[in-house]
């Protein structure tokens, strides 16, 4: 839902990166974004290809690369580490829905090529 | 072509700020939390029994969160208690640095309690950190038994849920059997509280669940 905001401050991340490392052409950006951090692919890939046309000079070439994390629980019951799918937080070893996330909530930019 | 790794949290200039909001918190042994909910959930009129309940017994500090008005910092006020409203002026929840900007102007070293009262919105204000030590949130029976899987985050990152309105359980179709069992599901650690800002039933225990959380912080 705020993906234009946070694109905002990614653009900002790699304008001051890319000085500081002599970069003048951006070609790659990688985005972790996990699937219950509230915040849409699609709509990060419209942000980008907009702010994109506003700086065409470093980043006129560049193309967005998002990689999804899965929602990884913890079970606190019997230690066992599940996927959940469809918001069911049961752990499938021993039923208990005691656990903690530990991926899945994840939003940054890991890392942007260019020459 | 070189590649340049940065591994940089993009809700970190919110989170920054959030933490250095928690550090104060602490620093005045204030407990804060941050009440989430639908717009008409009954956030305001459950705000207002807690304070007469509480108010004699605890310094309580509010800061009220709308687009647009201050219709509801006019009705805390009438309380008796300090309230400072945030308008947005269209963002759909608030953040940490709109917290810390109100907080200049709260008497901190003075209060036990804050209570912040975000936008009305079941979606962003779960995904951004105001500093707060609790998140809460409201929903009314009014809106359906179905929404804690329509909505997974706010109900996961809830620490109570306050379900309002059941004076009117009758007159609905709530199922509260179901709705019981799909937030053991989602969030098993959750407190759930039934209650209704109208008739007053419930409060006793919400209120006892506020003092013995800060009785633990202290």
């Amino acid at each position: 839902m705020h993906e234009f905001d946070i694109m905002h401050g990614v653009i900002r991340l790699l304008q001051q990166a890319a000085q500081e490392n002599n970069i003048k052409n951006i070609a790659k950006v990688q985005l972790v974004v996990g699937k219950f951090a509230g915040v849409l692919p699609d709509a990060l890939q419209m942000a980008f290809s907009i702010y994109k046309n506003t700086l065409s000079s470093l980043m006129g070439n560049a193309v967005l690369e998002i990689t999804e994390c899965d929602i990884i629980c913890r079970c606190t019951n019997c230690s066992n580490t599940f996927s959940v799918r469809n918001s069911i937080f049961v752990c499938p070893c021993c039923n208990s829905t005691s656990n903690t996330i530990i991926s899945g909530r994840e939003l940054y930019l890991h890392y942007f090529e260019g020459e | 072509m070189k590649k340049i790794e940065l591994i940089t949290d993009l809700l970190d200039a919110n989170d920054v700020l959030a933490q250095q909001n928690y550090n104060l918190f602490n620093k005045y042994q204030i407990t804060v939390l941050n009440l989430m909910g639908t717009p008409g959930a009954g956030k305001t009129s459950i705000l207002e029994k807690t304070i007469n309940i509480l108010k004699k017994d605890l310094n309580i500090g509010i800061i009220e969160g709308d687009l647009y008005t201050t219709k509801d910092a006019q009705r805390i006020d009438a309380l008796g208690v300090r309230v400072i409203q945030i308008n947005t002026n269209g963002a759909c929840h608030l953040d940490a640095g709109m917290i810390a900007k109100a907080c200049i102007n709260m008497p901190l070293a003075d209060l036990d309690l804050l209570i912040i009262e975000n936008v009305g919105n079941l979606v962003c204000p779960a995904e951004f950190f105001l500093g707060e030590h609790y998140k809460v949130m409201v929903l009314s029976v009014t809106e359906g038994n179905d929404k804690p899987w329509k909505y997974p985050l706010m109900f996961r990152e809830s620490t109570a849920i306050l379900l309002n309105k059941i004076d009117l359980l009758p007159y609905t179709d709530f199922d509260s059997n179901q709705f019981e069992s799909d937030i053991k599901q989602l969030n098993p650690a959750a407190q759930v509280f039934p209650i209704s800002a109208n008739s007053g039933i419930g409060f006793e225990g919400w209120c006892r669940w506020i003092q013995e959380i800060i009785k633990k912080q202290n």
